[in-house]
């Protein structure tokens, strides 16, 4: 099946995600919460990742992509980003934000035609949740909360909620 | 995924949505569920090879983490507990499958996958260490992510390509926590790629 107008808003929708994730770690970053070599590394590698995402869902909603962070969420991150007193504090609230990223991709799947659409967005949603357990070893988080059997949509960002901006 | 909950879903409609059987998993659902979605007998029959393809993978996972475990290879309490953890999902993913199979009308896979194993076998029968059962136990998981991975675009039911991300997400995060016992990156690449898929069908 042919890419459809309906896939096209639901990249563009996701790289508006994926480009306020990266300038959520921008910003905490310039805060100079996270020190440590570890957790450094992480999230600059995670940061890279969250752009090469919204440049391939950028090129695969054409006219229809932002290029520009969804407003809502960027507040909503820099929120809850700003209650983290310390480093684990930080990384903490950050693997919230990868759990929800994940759980977006499974909502975005549910609605995605094209074939070449589903499999951009299944490509990225693993990663998603790789980027969860690094920063849940990283906060010594316990394997029953990082090892869902199942990963679910229920803390997904919708478009209804965070509209591209 | 307790029964009763199964049963409400498989009432949807009067007529099987099987999409839906899974999301009573993973929650949500699909936003675009029809009164029949399976593709007719046809995609019934296709989708059946591919969940008996599944099972099969999820069973061959079920006998590494047994046989690690029993050999006592996991000497580490934590790489006992992923160990432990991952082999529950394992066969909760592949029951699920096998059910569903069944309620597609297809004849149920629950053994593991003949060819795969016998692709791991020399591995299987080497295994000494830690070590070896931690790179065994990933290459599986990268095993049953990329297949997870590769079903999208091929199922008749669409809602069926949510269940198998659902499942391939955790299995990329059950490789991710062996690459990190391992002491490789976790999360190498921005973009996870099929390569080492098992084809539906293969071995079932």
């Amino acid at each position: 099946m042919a890419q459809t107008s309906g896939d096209a808003d639901l990249q563009a929708f996701a790289q508006s995600v994926e480009l306020a994730l990266v300038q959520a770690y921008t910003e905490i970053a310039s805060t100079g919460k996270i020190t440590s070599p570890a957790a450094v590394d992480a999230t600059t590698t995670i940061a890279q990742h969250h752009q090469e995402h919204a440049r391939a869902l950028g090129e695969a909603a054409g006219a229809r992509a932002p290029n520009a962070p969804n407003h809502r969420l960027s507040n909503r991150f820099r929120s809850d980003l700003r209650t983290a007193s310390d480093e684990t504090a930080a990384i903490d609230v950050l693997l919230g934000f990868e759990n929800e990223a994940a759980s977006t991709y499974m909502f975005v799947l549910g609605s995605l035609e094209a074939t070449p659409a589903l499999q951009l967005a299944a490509s990225i949603l693993p990663v998603e949740s790789e980027h969860a357990v690094v920063l849940a070893s990283l906060v010594h988080q316990p394997p029953a909360r990082t090892f869902p059997s199942f990963e679910n949509q229920d803390e997904a960002f919708k478009p209804d909620e965070f509209p591209v901006s | 995924m307790g029964g009763v909950t199964r049963r409400r879903f498989l009432q949807i409609g009067g007529t099987l949505s099987m999409g839906a059987v899974l999301a009573a998993c993973i929650g949500g659902g699909s936003t675009k569920q029809s009164r029949d979605s399976s593709g007719g007998v046809a995609g019934r029959r296709a989708d059946a090879t591919i969940l008996r393809t599944l099972s099969s993978v999820e069973a061959v996972a079920v006998v590494v983490y047994t046989r690690t475990l029993d050999a006592g290879l996991l000497t580490t309490p934590a790489t006992q507990e992923l160990g432990t953890l991952f082999r529950s999902h394992h066969r909760e993913h592949g029951e699920l499958f096998a059910r569903t199979t069944a309620d597609l009308g297809g004849r149920p896979f629950p053994d593991p996958n003949p060819v795969v194993l016998q692709q791991l076998q020399p591995a299987l029968d080497s295994l000494g260490d830690e070590a070896a059962a931690l790179r065994l136990a990933f290459d599986v998981e990268t095993i049953l992510a990329d297949t997870y991975q590769a079903t999208m675009g091929t199922f008749a039911d669409k809602s069926f390509n949510v269940a198998a991300m659902s499942v391939g997400g955790a299995e990329a995060r059950h490789a991710a926590a062996l690459a990190q016992a391992l002491g490789s990156p976790a999360a190498p690449q921005a973009f996870e790629t099929p390569e080492r898929a098992v084809e539906g069908g293969n071995g079932v």
